[in-house]
């Protein structure tokens, strides 16, 4: 499976919706031949690592998290990340995202 | 239209990338309002399938980061042209994709080679960024300095490029 590197995805804000839930939404670089249907959650060592897939458009990708997008083209996943961090990890990179 | 500034971007420059990756596009500013052109396939998801309506879509790629990006100051009769060309009816395919026809529209309005062609003369993105930002190093431009080229002042719309 595909993911986009952390730098491929910008505008990304944390909300928080409850103690254990949160709504992260962000924006994926644009592409003729692929999209973003949502992310890949694990929780592991006590954060919860997320992997934005990155899809062809003629493919359907399963995802842990399906994305909703809005006309401006802003991505909304909401996740149970128990109030602790989350990270976007990819094949080359890393980046924390909350707190 | 006085004042009409083109501009061409992709997202991604040079072989780090990969073949498919990325995107091109094409902006007017006007008065400080940027609109935003690109060619889109109707398979995409976040595309509308118009069916055999033009794949040029409107406002896309507003939220955008260009890599790569160059910009031409537009007489009124290239101002006419531009608007002309983005009324015509254009399909994508992968041999006329979002590169391929960025290229030819600024070709076809000012007449200056952005050229896109990758491997087998295939054109990406990737590519079309890679000399994006070979013409901007030797010949620099910005939105608020654009280039003003008038080898192609477009003083007949049967002048467009093939």
């Amino acid at each position: 499976m595909n993911h986009y590197e952390p730098d491929q995805l910008s505008n990304i804000s944390v909300e928080a919706l409850d103690e254990t839930r949160s709504k992260i939404r962000y924006r994926v670089m644009s592409e003729t031949l692929y999209y973003c249907p949502g992310a890949d959650a694990e929780r592991t060592d006590g954060e919860l690592r997320l992997s934005f897939v990155r899809c062809p458009i003629n493919k359907k990708c399963s995802v842990t998290h399906a994305a909703e997008r809005d006309a401006s083209g802003e991505n909304t996943i909401v996740v149970d990340n128990g109030g602790g961090p989350i990270v976007i990890v990819s094949e080359h990179g890393r980046r924390q995202i909350h707190p | 239209m006085a004042g009409m500034i083109l501009g061409i971007h992709s997202n991604v420059a040079g072989d780090e990338h990969g073949f498919t990756a990325g995107h091109a596009w094409l902006t007017i500013t006007e008065k400080g309002k940027t609109t935003f052109y690109g060619l889109w396939p109707d398979a995409h998801p976040n595309t509308v399938d118009n069916g055999d309506d033009s794949d040029i879509r409107v406002g896309m790629e507003a939220g955008d980061k260009a890599a790569a990006s160059r910009y031409y100051k537009l007489s009124d009769a290239q101002a006419d042209h531009f608007n002309a060309l983005m009324t015509a009816n254009v399909a994508w395919r992968y041999t006329n994709n979002c590169s391929s026809w960025a290229s030819e529209i600024v070709w076809a309005v000012v007449r200056e080679d952005v050229d896109a062609d990758d491997y087998l003369g295939i054109e990406t993105p990737r590519e079309l960024g890679r000399n994006i930002l070979l013409l901007e190093q030797k010949d620099p431009t910005s939105i608020h300095a654009p280039k003003a080229l008038r080898k192609n002042p477009a003083s007949s719309l049967g002048s467009s490029s093939s």
